[in-house]
């Protein structure tokens, strides 16, 4: 046989014995739509990067309300604004933290000073799951349960809680150190994980853990084995159902992609954007372009609204003079709460709207004194 | 000869598809009956399953948005292919898509062994994995989708002789394997 017979035959096995997944047009359509936005969205750079030279930084707030941009929500702040002149609104209907404060969706607040250190926390049981940052003292972040009144360390472990299960999952390193065992525990329950593989778990789904494992973004099934999911770098959230991941493109991982969890397939992607979690009904999922610290007036970090099915952005709206420092979080479906921090270094927790309305959901902490942190959301 | 995989009103529609061109079919009802040979082309370029739809729905979602533009409906399959190889080579020239390597599962466990050449068609297939993307397009089209090397030199923008270069290295590197496995050429049967 010839090189040449043993490529044909080697090509035509190979395509006959492989299972191809077919292309909903629902994906078709959505993919074109973001293609369409990607290309508008150069050109409006393109064209905001010249303007900038002659009007100067004030032009970065129309970028965002560019051609493919949904229609404006009618009440916008004042690209002046600081954080004092967002209007107050509700308190957060999601746990938060304050200081050495866990005040959880009912508005209660529990005090301890674990709290202080924590990066986030999720209610469990008669308690509170936290994990607290790492200290020079402490080289690694930590998972405590405050109840109580007391706080009981569990061990050096991996700073996310995967909520939508029966109890919030969390890893836990057998030592604190490098290349060691570990165990993903889910209430009583526990499953050891391989030597110097840290585990992020993202969500519990009934496909199974949505995970960051190492730098893998992963489904792990209840016996432990683990499957990649392609597509995607650093996973961020699953939808409820579990069927879509989102997280960092690992082809471009300064785009976002959303990917069937069953096939791999990719949905869409959002270019230039940090999609982030999934609201309660899954129907949405929301994300962030950060541009940094806010030195030119009026610039601002950016929050948008995606429509899961079809890869339509529904809302887009700019923070202006401010910057996400923790977040986003959904209130259920309507809503999605941030941590911002203004240029004066003032924060507060901001609700920003599915229709593009901001408020504030928390008084200003003066300049240096913020402490918030959002809870833990599935 | 392609069939449709499944009725067109299976796949979840939920929009409105483009128009009918003018005496061609309506989008919905091409993608039936071709998206198999996309993918299976997509397939043997990319070397990846998951690669390959990637790259098959990044050039659907093209032809989609330039469907009412495609007046020359005779050669539809032919226009559909030529966009799936300037998207597999505008990909590869990014250095970032290079990075990203598909495996199916977690890669925690040992490496395995460097793949060894037996002569099954698993082993041709690495071997085909293993060369550079305007290699691997040339074989593929050459041995799989059947194109001259004329047709090859127009979908791909190069030359007659780069088609033939190329495809000749290629062959080459294969033979060269092969002289360890004279079974496979037919060499221990002269």
């Amino acid at each position: 046989m010839t090189p040449e017979d043993l490529l044909t035959r080697t090509f035509a096995e190979v395509t006959e014995t492989t299972d191809y997944p077919t292309t909903p047009m629902a994906t078709v359509v959505a993919r074109s739509r973001t293609l369409r936005h990607g290309r508008r969205r150069a050109t409006a750079l393109l064209a905001a990067a010249a303007a900038v030279v002659l009007v100067g930084g004030s032009v970065a707030v129309w970028l965002n309300h560019g051609p493919d941009t949904p229609p404006s929500p009618s009440h916008r702040l004042d690209p002046a604004a600081s954080l004092p002149d967002v209007p107050q609104g509700d308190a957060p209907r999601i746990a938060y933290l304050d200081g050495d404060g866990f005040v959880t969706a009912a508005g209660d607040r529990i005090t301890s000073p674990a709290f202080r250190t924590a990066m986030t926390a999720t209610p469990y049981g008669e308690g509170v799951l936290v994990v607290r940052r790492s200290t020079p003292a402490r080289p690694f972040t930590t998972i405590s349960l405050v109840s109580g009144g007391s706080t009981t360390p569990l061990g050096c472990g991996a700073p996310t809680f995967a909520l939508g299960g029966e109890a919030p999952t969390y890893w836990l390193a057998d030592t604190c150190g490098a290349n060691a065992t570990g165990r993903l525990v889910e209430g009583t329950s526990s499953t050891t994980t391989p030597r110097g593989v840290v585990y992020y778990p993202i969500r519990s789904t009934s496909s199974g853990l949505v995970a960051l494992r190492s730098s893998t973004a992963a489904l792990i099934a209840a016996d432990g084995s683990a499957h990649r999911i392609p597509h995607v770098q650093i996973v961020t959230a699953a939808s409820p159902a579990g069927d879509l991941v989102a997280g960092r493109a690992a082809s471009q991982p300064q785009n976002s992609v959303i990917v069937d969890t069953a096939t791999g397939a990719v949905r869409w992607r959002a270019a230039h954007w940090s999609l982030g979690h999934f609201s309660t009904s899954g129907q949405y999922v929301v994300g962030t372009q950060r541009v940094g610290d806010q030195t030119v007036s009026g610039v601002g970090d950016v929050v948008g609204i995606w429509d899961v099915a079809t890869g339509r952005q529904v809302m887009t709206t700019v923070l202006p003079n401010m910057s996400v420092v923790g977040g986003p979080a959904w209130e259920g479906d309507d809503s999605v709460l941030v941590v911002v921090q203004d240029r004066h270094l003032q924060q507060a927790i901001v609700r920003v709207g599915r229709d593009g309305s901001i408020t504030r959901a928390t008084s200003v902490a003066p300049a240096g004194t913020g402490t918030f942190r959002l809870a833990s959301t599935p | 000869m392609e069939t449709p995989m499944e009725p067109p009103h299976a796949r979840g529609v939920v929009m409105a598809t483009p128009a009918r061109t003018s005496d061609g079919p309506d989008f919905e009802s091409w993608l039936a009956a071709r998206e198999g040979a996309l993918q299976r082309t997509a397939h043997l370029l990319t070397g990846d399953v998951h690669a390959a739809q990637d790259l098959v729905q990044t050039t659907l979602a093209k032809l989609y948005r330039g469907w009412d533009r495609i007046r020359d409906v005779g050669n539809l399959d032919a226009y559909a292919r030529q966009m799936l190889v300037n998207e597999f080579r505008t990909a590869w020239r990014r250095p970032v898509r290079r990075a990203e390597h598909l495996v199916e599962a977690v890669p925690d466990l040992p490496a395995p062994e460097p793949p060894s050449y037996d002569g099954s068609t698993e082993a041709v297939w690495r071997f085909v994995c293993t060369l550079p993307p305007k290699q691997r397009t040339v074989l593929v089209l050459r041995f799989y989708e059947q194109l001259t090397e004329a047709e090859i030199a127009q979908l791909m923008g190069i030359s007659v002789g780069t088609v033939k270069s190329q495809s000749s290295r290629a062959i080459a590197a294969l033979r060269a394997r092969l002289a360890d496995h004279p079974e496979l050429s037919g060499e221990e049967e002269r």
